[in-house]
């Protein structure tokens, strides 16, 4: 019988998701991924991290630990470092070390992600893959680079799509939603917001609707005496005064995790200039492990009315 | 860290307002202020900021570092908050901890006085001599205080000594006032018979190097029987030891390297390749490395401190609940906020005593 080989949907699983297809397809190994977050998967994560961590963390344990009983073997990234000279967080570069921890029955091949001091990052990307596809299974480099060239390609493809704007003019308020895109794109960490959303009739537009440099750029026009080195603060913050920029879109909800380090920061440094530059309406929703669809539906209901009575008079 | 900051400043001309010490008042401002998911440390210097600035402080020191945990880059909400509290401009000056010597150099240029280059060296040897003898009578202590007999006057005795060094000025003063403390502390009669617990005391930076952190564990616990050996000293947050370049600098940073190797293979088992080289923010390699050696070196327990929402030592508590069960070492994990009170703190103090005595 075949090894059957998983790896678990969470954290920068949602920005590369295309990549990771395409690349394991083109080099003709079957991947199983874990399915959508739901409350078993939930659930299951808070029983095996500790109490004190973030929820994306705790909901990507649920996930691996969810789907070890699925494979026999797991893929397993470890995002360090995705970005120059920028760190990602001490608990998603180690989130799979505590899922190990817990559990030491479970089989994972770990991929460190690190591309911090790199010139050049996708051929430390490439790389790095190379390594370590080249360790588990006997193939030529060559096979290697080509399945990456083709994974690359696809994934450019992918976020250019994502750029399109969404904005429709018919809508009677466009709302930008902003977060890091494990929560964005897990429809069970962010409450369903989207669909709920849609159900008002309110158009929406997100952080990963906005190209990566333009998000940077926005940055720099807080002048701060120092740059910040982390890229999931840089993300909010980059979107943020870019959809504060735009006429048209009328609000912004800032979904922040129970437990990020870096949601507070990045909160303390936009809002002032959000509210003193734009006069626009923005939200922080705070979502933890008790948050309830009830409370969270009377925070956005609120917020949405809000901007439409300021809009109609 | 405050009386050496303050020596250093005083030295190179500055006016220095220490904010008074920490209460509960300071810890209420900053509570005020912050966002509630920021960790403790953050709150709290929040406070101590307010209450500098009342006081008539108008430049505030503040570090900086590269690295994973958000410390690097506190200082820049953190002068937004008191900044939007005072309705003016305050003036920061990071010290980063990788490149003191260009920090200092900025600070010498805002406060606007002119040194020479030996005169700029000799205040900072002269600093780090102080930053020691800080050590050496915190080390005295913790030794003395499950040894003593009459462990009331020790504490007396204790900030006595550092007063003493807090008020030292030239040379000459600071060489006395090593003979002073060892004459100071030699006059507590010490039972030799006894033979205390050894305790490892581990963590966050702020928890385990600071002698008056909030609970005074190290007291309590010394009171109890047991000697508290801290894993981390001044000398690792404050990386002073670079910049002057005499041998018994550079063998103090070789030590340091040393040391650092030695734990980053210990904690390779639980942390992985990566996390062993880069470390995974503050000190939280250290705090792994260090309890996964804790059962050779001799210790009989763990104290593992560190404030409540510290991103890197969170993660060094999940490797810790399996370190204490792959070396048999009992291990307490302690998170501080603002809410933990006093008398519940001292509960499980005990009853981790009682479970590290049997």
């Amino acid at each position: 019988m075949a090894i059957k080989i998983g790896s678990p949907k969470g954290l920068y699983y949602y920005s590369y998701f295309t990549f990771i297809k395409t690349f394991f397809k083109e080099l003709g190994i079957e991947i199983i991924f874990s399915p959508d977050t739901d409350k078993a998967i939930f659930e299951e994560g808070l029983m095996c991290s500790e109490s004190e961590l973030c929820l994306p963390v705790k909901t990507y344990i649920g996930h691996v630990s969810t789907l070890s009983r699925l494979v026999d073997m797991q893929f397993v990234f470890s995002y360090a470092s995705i970005e120059r000279k920028k760190w990602t967080c001490p608990k998603i570069m180690m989130a799979n070390q505590m899922a190990v921890i817990d559990n030491p029955k479970l089989k994972l091949l770990e991929l460190p992600i690190l591309i911090r001091n790199s010139t050049t990052p996708v051929f430390a990307f490439r790389n790095i893959f190379r390594k370590f596809i080249g360790s588990i299974i006997n193939i030529e480099t060559k096979m290697i680079d080509l399945a990456f060239a083709k994974a690359l390609k696809n994934q450019m493809q992918f976020q250019k799509n994502l750029i399109i704007p969404k904005i429709s003019e018919k809508s009677r308020i466009n709302i930008a939603v902003i977060g890091h895109p494990y929560v964005l794109w897990d429809n069970y960490l962010n409450m369903n917001i989207f669909n709920k959303l849609a159900a008002l009739g309110i158009s929406y537009a997100t952080t990963d609707n906005i190209a990566f440099a333009a998000k940077r750029s926005q940055v720099k026009k807080l002048n701060l005496p120092r740059e910040m080195s982390w890229t999931p603060c840089e993300e909010i913050m980059g979107s943020a005064l870019h959809f504060a920029s735009q006429p048209d879109i009328d609000g912004i909800i800032f979904l922040s995790m129970f437990g990020c380090g870096f949601d507070p920061i990045s909160e303390e440094l936009i809002s002032d200039y959000i509210k003193r530059s734009f006069k626009k309406p923005f939200i922080k929703i705070l979502i933890d492990e008790h948050t309830s669809q009830v409370n969270f539906d009377t925070k956005l209901s609120a917020f949405t009315d809000t901007i439409m009575w300021t809009k109609n008079t | 860290m405050r009386i050496t900051a303050k020596y250093l400043l005083e030295s190179l001309g500055a006016k220095v307002i220490p904010p008074p010490a920490v209460s509960q008042k300071t810890i209420e401002i900053g509570l005020s202020l912050c966002d509630e998911q920021y960790c403790m440390p953050f709150k709290v210097n929040v406070g101590d900021i307010v209450r500098a600035v009342e006081a008539g402080a108008n430049t505030v020191l503040a570090a900086q570092s590269e690295g994973l945990c958000r410390f690097g880059g506190l200082w820049v909400p953190q002068k937004k908050i008191v900044e939007r509290y005072f309705g003016k401009e305050i003036d920061f000056i990071p010290i980063n901890q990788f490149d003191s010597m260009s920090s200092i150099n900025k600070l010498i240029d805002t406060i606007k006085i002119t040194i020479s280059k030996e005169e700029l060296i000799d205040v900072i040897e002269r600093t780090i001599y102080k930053i020691d003898l800080c050590n050496e009578a915190t080390g005295l202590s913790n030794y003395i205080r499950p040894r003593a007999v009459n462990k009331r006057k020790l504490s007396d005795i204790f900030w006595t000594a550092i007063d003493k060094i807090d008020t030292a000025k030239t040379w000459k003063d600071i060489k006395d006032t090593k003979d002073k403390i060892h004459k100071l502390f030699s006059d507590i009669p010490v039972n030799d018979k006894i033979k205390p617990v050894k305790i490892m005391l581990t963590g966050s930076i702020f928890d385990v190097a600071v002698p008056s952190s909030k609970f005074q564990l190290v007291e309590i616990l010394g009171n109890m029987g047991a000697e508290v050996i801290p894993t981390l000293e001044f000398h690792d947050i404050i990386v002073l030891k670079n910049i002057a370049h005499d041998e018994k600098s550079k063998i103090r940073a070789s030590e340091y390297a040393r040391r650092n190797k030695e734990l980053s293979q210990a904690a390779k088992k639980y942390i992985g390749v990566m996390a062993s080289y880069y470390g995974f923010g503050g000190f939280a390699m250290q705090t792994v490395g260090n309890a996964a050696l804790a059962k050779e070196k001799g210790f009989d327990g763990i104290v593992h401190i560190y404030p409540f929402g510290c991103m890197p030592e969170i993660v060094a508590r999940s490797m810790l609940k399996k370190i204490s069960k792959d070396t048999d070492i009992p291990i307490l994990s302690l998170s501080i906020d603002e809410h933990t009170a006093a008398a519940g703190f001292l509960t499980r103090i005990e009853a981790f005593m009682d479970i590290v005595r049997r």
